[in-house]
């Protein structure tokens, strides 16, 4: 019989070992034909946005762009939600950094602690919280 | 379906997850209807001294609408700090009570 995991994420957003964990983990669980959702709290909520491209001159090296290009975890999000893991946001500490307006990357939800996360609750055999 | 929770804040206030920990403890009591215990430990424990503002108020809607409220002994006497320093309505527990909340209840998140 199959399982649900809640995983309370509050790393991010690049180059974050506990962020990068929770993605895998979250991988692993999935392909084991168990469920997942993930709440994205404090920090870790600047991981639901999509990137915004900057159009003017950067200085960026290319080495540095690819080195940091190699820890973003857009992809994998949209993955795992494709595959069927539910991702939502805290839109309170969304709200709190100023990123309450960005567009979401495809299938992560708008949430809050008090509705979305106990919804997850309801549904969840083992909970886990991820982040320092 | 979880039943309990425990919610461990290790941080002060200033830190972020202070506030994290004691929101998350409020919402799973108040719209989840978990039996909901809040853990003080570390620098957590100053988020008991009476604390002005959001934290304070939240923290005393909580233990007034039936949250329970725990302090590690270890961490207050480490800062110098007694029950007396504290709001009403704390307990003071050793590490053994600890363990036996974590053994009780059905899940247990670190802030």
């Amino acid at each position: 019989m199959s399982k649900t995991v809640t995983m309370i994420l509050r790393s991010g957003s690049t180059e974050n070992d506990d962020a990068n964990f929770c993605m895998e983990l979250a991988e692993a669980i999935l392909s084991r034909g168990d469920g997942v959702n993930i709440f994205l709290y404090g920090n870790a909520c600047n991981l639901g946005s999509k990137p915004v491209p900057y159009d003017g001159r950067s200085p960026i090296s290319d080495a540095l762009r690819e080195h940091m290009d190699s820890f973003m975890l857009s992809e994998k999000i949209e993955g795992i939600i494709a595959k069927g893991g539910k991702i939502a946001t805290c839109h309170t500490t969304e709200y709190s950094r100023g990123i309450e307006g960005l567009d979401y990357l495809e299938g992560v939800e708008w949430g809050d602690v008090g509705n979305t996360f106990n919804r997850y609750l309801l549904s969840t055999d083992l909970l886990i919280s991820i982040g320092r | 379906m979880l039943h309990s929770m425990n919610v461990v804040v290790r941080k002060a206030p200033g830190d972020e997850a202070a506030i994290l920990g004691l929101r998350a403890a409020w919402s799973v009591m108040s719209n989840g209807g978990l039996d909901t215990q809040l853990v003080y430990i570390n620098d957590g424990v100053f988020n008991l001294r009476g604390v002005p503002g959001y934290i304070g108020g939240l923290l005393e809607r909580f233990i007034e609408e039936g949250g329970t409220v725990s302090v590690l002994r270890d961490s207050l006497e480490q800062r110098g700090l007694t029950q007396d320093d504290l709001v009403d309505g704390v307990t003071v527990v050793d590490q053994d009570d600890i363990a036996d909340l974590v053994q009780d209840a059905d899940a247990t998140v670190t802030f």
